[in-house]
């Protein structure tokens, strides 16, 4: 099997390698570069957690071969923060419960950070239909879209709708 | 009572390291030197081993080794009963047993050394129904059923001593005549018979649930190496590293502490990662190789042999008065184990069992389970192991009666709920329920009784439908040990592993309420077995059993604080008290901060350590769901405009982490309730990825209302009772009893799919 | 997966002598969606990958006279999000917008998803409504086909192992025509249909249905035309009673296979209520054209 070259640029960093074709996105940013912040979960592109951003837009990294990477620039959820300056929605994801085991974490941020980018302030429906393709297992997504809110009207400067309402009895 | 810092919503300690992809998953530890793990599997349900010809793999410059049932230690694995080869030997008794495990320097390797292995089954006849297994003339499954030990259960003769209430069968003392059964489980109180006798009406329903995977994204995953001193290193995805390690240990044959298991952090389990097989099967490939091995699954692994929730068969009968007392009631259940008994804890059978007969005050009660034997994958524990089965079946059938009484399905829960003096049905006493006010407070918050939403367009059907289920507290065993750090912080030592539920932030907050210093100068310092003994995470133990070590911790501390002051400023210790994180000499101006103490007492470690255990308390969560849901009357679909949900609370240590919780167990709940299965044909699980086994996604959550319900008193840390398991066992019947309260059409198997429903729609218009 | 040899050729016609010399050994590449999960699974073990990434102007989505001429290589979300398909195919902007989710349409290419021919797929629908024909391209030549003839089975077109599908051609629909999508997929948002359809008619001056195109999916081995359907609608007044007895004749037409999403039966019923659906939508739309 013929290598191929691949240059990359990771979060700021470009990475020039030969490699075999047959190799995933996501392998090769995971155990050729070492960023092991993007995780494999379904395999078939249906959870979102190798969710990577090529160009500013959402792969699954698990479907796409690393070779495509050829020539373009890739976000993985390593290079969402500002060195020790966490993004406005990794704060977010932290202060109002966006996370429990963590595992799709990676993938919802950069999922939630695709949308912020096209759509600044997404009415609840529109986050909806966006995030769908992230699964989470633990928190049941209020968590995630109390998350995304808090970070859309933040920057609007309202008040955050809350989805669950809880009352102190 | 007013607490500084139990009650906020202070953030995870694990935040930061989760939400920049920095916390590390067992498939994250990258190590060139090791090799790829994968294993062979039966395509058969059920056949003899007539050969392994694995000549055409071994020949290939990349693989290591290929192990098989021949070549690794005799013993059965189990969590209870030990039944399970972790290669099958000479038989293989459900469709994706491993049969052989190969390690190869890579992936492709790997692949291309499955792909040449051949195997020679002679196939032998299956059962796949649980109660076909029981009858006679089916295959046995396991002829030597009766020579199996138990773990953790401590036999004498024919008898178990263990505190469990009722009459446990297993291994040791099942009942002549019986086959295929993991363990029978007979409860109850009263004379069932006499209470039937006594009754006006009798109602009999039977119910079925499906089988269904805990879904984590993080498909199981371990590393093993083993040094040259033939010490072992483990890195697993796993809910406990000293039952992993007790079980290597045995397994092996080697000393415990010849064994270190490494903390990780876990990518979701929900009771799905207490089984640890593939470490056993990974050791093997280490020492065969010599070499570290590293195993991750795909995830058409964990959906065809993970340790997914038990399908179930439930009967209730039920015998009431003419004025709503519920007066018999004989509960069974038949749960199908699968091939091996092995993935299921505690006694291979469930406390699920014991909700049979719901949160009622009924006085004569029988509750038998059965967990069976079949050729399907073995099960194991998901959230509520058991009671989201039986709930299903209870409070779909305490509807039914209402309806057929003619009385308000609330109120007559009302009547029959448990209350104050009261034993549950299984004849175990009972503190301080909250039934009769969940009740009462739902129906508040839903404005049950008055007008409901309507149907939002004309060929929608709308309705609402209420499930009511009290739940225990989990039990268990851990230690922590707290130190005052040279800065004067503390550091907590624990090795609870992370599984998400935020645990290691609770002890944070117990340690620093209890300290009166703030969250931030506190440690968390999780270890794997070379820190303090725990069991492991299950059954919603955290604020109960981890809570309470991490108390006495913290606690001891302060009494060690304030001896190690009082001799210092030599004063009674009386005189002294802990105030503002110090020490203070009651009387005079004299104080030790604790900065003060580390630097006084540099030369000797300030150290304390906390242990807690203890079995199931006599406090209970009481819980109540009600669904508004809407029903297309021409396709059947279900959509669920609303949920209500009211939890009894005593001090809740975190509210953003337990309404986690609550949220996260009922969309588990809602997934179960109306889109997911392991389908299975032929023993065969038909959809093996997520695009095929679906979960709910955000687009599929209702607007979902919480109201938390105070009560006085609990067994945990501040009276704390637990949240982990609650929720998901009362969706399914609030959802169906909904659609009946819609369309009339009563569902008793789930999932409630639209089909099903335009099936019961049709049904009734033929009428 | 399997290793193989790719090859990233810089135009079509050096794609196309890849595949003269090697069409049998060789799959086309475009976004993956389709042909990695067949290629990890082993189903599918192509000596050779032919992407199409850097062939250039193939994801073009232009106005071509009378007609929107959709690149093979556009991908789903680019033809969801297109202004021009918005105001001119509003329809086909629809249709491509249920596909999955977003990810996986910011993936997915048009030429992709039509060569993949999975008969789950949404976007066929809306081509046979449109009456799109696809342009297949090699060195031999060129030719253009309908959609209409485009399928054979499921996972199979008439693509020769040769041929490049390079665009789909779709006449921009008369005024006043009303088009409108269903997609059922009763148990979440995110899974394969059940059933879905997709409709267009068009009114003549007399009010009278000039033009019907009915198309089913999920319910064969390929996208179904509900052509009885078409033909009892085509010149009479579009009555509820019309479009319901319409809606019922597809139920002869339709060969489903019970699956995860339904049993045979179900999706035949719903195959009816939804085409009701669709038409009852499509005939309140027309009139009210751009």
């Amino acid at each position: 099997m013929k290598k191929v070259p691949v240059k990359v640029l990771v979060n700021g960093t470009m990475y020039e390698r030969q490699i075999e074709p047959n190799i995933l996105l996501v392998d090769f940013l995971r155990y050729e570069i070492g960023l092991t912040g993007t995780k494999e979960g379904c395999s078939v592109g249906v959870c979102g957690a190798c969710t990577v951003l090529v160009g500013g837009r959402m792969v699954s990294s698990c479907l796409a071969l690393a070779v495509i990477a050829d020539g373009t620039e890739i976000t993985t959820i390593e290079g969402v923060a500002r060195g020790e300056r966490l993004s406005g929605i990794q704060e977010a994801f932290i202060r109002c419960g966006g996370f429990q085991c963590g595992i799709c974490t990676p993938g919802q941020v950069l999922a939630a950070a695709a949308l912020l980018r096209e759509t600044p302030h997404p009415g609840e429906a529109e986050i909806r239909e966006w995030m769908k393709g992230n699964l989470c297992r633990c928190t049941g997504y209020y968590g995630i879209l109390r998350s995304i809110q808090d970070v859309a009207a933040s920057a609007a400067g309202a008040e955050p709708k809350l989805n669950a309402k809880l009352n102190h009895g | 009572m007013e607490h500084a810092v139990v009650g906020r919503n202070i953030p995870r300690v694990e935040g930061p390291a989760k939400v920049t992809g920095a916390c590390l998953y067992t498939a994250d530890l990258i190590r060139r030197d090791a090799l790829w793990g994968g294993f062979v599997r039966s395509p058969y349900p059920h056949a003899r081993i007539a050969g392994i010809d694995a000549s055409r793999a071994l020949a290939l410059s990349g693989v290591r080794a290929v192990i098989t049932g021949k070549d690794i230690p005799m013993l059965l694995y189990g969590l209870a009963v030990r039944d399970k080869p972790v290669l099958a030997r000479d038989v293989v008794r459900y469709v994706g047993e491993k049969v052989a495990a190969v390690a190869a320097v890579d992936e492709a390797a790997l692949e291309e050394a499955l792909a040449l292995i051949r195997v020679e089954y002679e196939e032998l006849p299956a059962v796949f129904d649980p109660l076909e297994a029981l009858r006679a003339g089916a295959p046995v499954i396991h002829p030597d059923y009766r020579s199996y030990e138990m773990a953790g259960i401590e036999v004498r003769g024919t008898s178990a001593t263990t505190d469990i209430v009722g009459s446990f069968f297993g291994p040791f003392n099942m009942e002549p005549g019986r086959h295929n059964v993991q363990s029978l489980w007979r409860i109850g109180k009263g004379e069932l018979e006499q209470g039937f006798a006594e009754s006006d009406h009798i109602f009999e329903h039977s119910f079925s649930t499906q089988i269904v995977h805990q879904a984590f994204l993080e498909p199981r995953a371990c590393v093993v190496e083993i040094d040259r001193e033939g010490r072992v290193d483990i890195t697993c995805s796993n809910q406990s590293s000293f039952t992993v390690r007790k079980g290597l240990a045995r397994y092996a044959g080697i000393a415990e502490d010849r064994i270190r298991v490494h903390p990780v952090a876990v990518g979701g389990s929900f009771g799905g990662k207490e089984g640890y097989e593939e470490v056993l099967a990974t050791y093997d490939l280490a020492r065969a190789c010599g070499l570290p091995v590293k195993i991750v699954e795909h995830y058409a692994e964990e959906l065809m042999d993970g340790e997914p929730r038990h399908a179930a068969v439930v009967k209730v009968r039920t015998g009431v008065k003419k004025d709503g007392r519920f007066w018999a009631w004989d509960g069974k259940v038949f749960y199908n184990g699968g091939a091996y008994a092995a993935r299921t804890p505690f006694i291979a059978n469930m406390n699920g069992t014991l909700r049979l007969a719901g949160g009622y005050r009924t006085p004569h009660v029988r509750i038998e389970s059965f967990v069976i034997y079949t050729n399907q994958l073995p099960t194991g524990y998901f959230r509520a192991p058991g009671e989201v089965q039986t709930l299903f079946g209870v409070e779909s059938h305490v509807d039914m009666m209402a309806d057929a009484l003619g009385r308000d399905r609330l109120e007559l829960r009302l009547q029959n709920v448990v209350r104050p003096g009261d034993t549950l049905p299984s004849g175990e006493p009972l503190r301080d329920p909250s039934g009769v006010e969940v009740l009462e407070r739902i129906a508040e918050v839903s404005g049950w009784g008055h007008a409901r939403p309507a149907a939002s367009r004309p060929h929608l059907a709308a309705g609402r439908g209420l499930a009511f289920g009290h739940r225990h507290i989990g039990a268990g065993e851990t230690n922590v040990e707290l130190f005052v750090e040279a800065d004067g912080s503390l550091r907590l030592v624990v090795s609870v592993r992370d599984q998400g539920v935020g645990a290691n932030t609770m002890h944070q907050q117990v340690t620093a309420e209890i300290m009166g210093t703030s969250p931030d100068r506190i440690r968390i310092d999780v270890r794997g077995t070379d820190g303090p003994y725990d069991e492991g995470v299950r059954a919603g133990r955290g604020v109960h059993i981890e809570g309470r070590a991490v108390g006495h911790a913290a606690s001891a501390m302060i009494e060690l604080l304030r001896r190690k002051a009082a001799a210092h400023w030599k004063v009674p210790f009386e005189d002294t008290a802990w105030q503002n994180a110090g020490v203070h000499h009651t009387g005079s101006a004299k104080r030790l901060g604790l900065q003060d103490m580390a630097r006084l007492f540099r030369d000797e470690p300030l150290r304390t350590g906390g242990h807690f255990k203890a079995g199931k308390s006599d406090y209970y969560d009481f819980q109540a769901i009600i669904a508004d849901v809407e029903v297309d009357q021409e396709t059947g679909e279900i959509r669920v405009r609303q949920l209500y949900y009211v939890l009894d609370v005593t001090a809740v240590i975190n509210p953003m982490l337990h309404q986690g919780q609550i949220e996260g167990g009922i969309i588990q709940g809602l997934g179960h309730t109306l889109m997911e299965q392991l389908v299975i044909e032929d023993g065969r699980v038909v959809n093996l990825h997520l695009g095929d086994y679906r979960i709910p996604t955000m687009g599929d959550v209702p607007p979902l209302s919480i109201s938390l319900v105070k009560s006085k008193e609990g067994p945990g840390i501040f009276n704390a009772k637990s949240v982990a398991e609650v929720g998901i066992s009362i969706v399914a019947p609030a959802i169906a009893n909904a659609v009946c309260d819609a369309t009339g059409v009563r569902i008793r198997d789930l999932p409630l799919t639209a089909e099903k429903i335009l099936n019961g729609l049709r049904a009734l218009q033929a009428r | 997966m399997r290793a193989f040899e790719y090859h990233a050729p810089a135009s079509l016609d050096e794609a196309q002598e890849l595949l003269a010399r090697h069409g049998d050994e060789a799959k086309l590449l475009a976004g993956g969606t389709g042909l990695i999960i067949l290629m990890k699974q082993l189903l599918v073990q192509p000596a050779r990958l032919v992407s199409l990434r850097k062939v250039p102007a193939l994801e073009r989505i232009a106005r071509v006279n009378g007609a929107l001429h959709v690149g093979a290589t556009a991908t789903h979300r680019a033809v969801e999000m297109s202004p021009m398909v918005r105001e001119l195919l509003p329809l086909l902007s629809e249709v491509y917008g249920h596909v999955a989710t977003v990810r996986i349409r910011e993936m997915a290419t048009v030429g992709g998803g039509l060569a993949h021919a999975d008969p789950t797929q949404d976007s066929p629908l809306a081509f046979l409504v449109l009456d799109a024909s696809v342009r297949l391209s090699s060195s031999r030549g060129q030719r253009t086909i309908a959609v209409d003839g485009l399928f054979l089975d499921h996972y199979t077109t008439v693509l020769e192992p040769d041929e490049v599908l390079t665009e789909v051609l779709v006449p921009l629909p008369d005024p006043g025509t009303g088009t409108a999508f269903m997609k059922f997929q009763p148990h979440t948002v995110a899974d394969y249909p059940t059933v879905s359809v997709a409709a267009g008619l068009s009114l003549d001056e007399s009010g009278r249905c000039r033009k019907a195109r009915l198309a089913l999916g999920s319910v064969g081995s390929t996208p179904v035309r509900a052509r009885t359907a078409e033909a009892m609608l085509t010149g009479n007044r579009l009555t509820p009673q019309l479009l319901g007895d319409a809606a019922q004749s597809v139920a002869q037409e339709l060969d489903p296979i019970s699956d995860l999403r339904g049993s045979a039966d179900y999706k035949r019923k719903m195959a009816v209520v939804f085409t009701r659906r669709a038409l009852e939508a499509a005939a309140a739309r027309t009139g009210k054209a751009a």
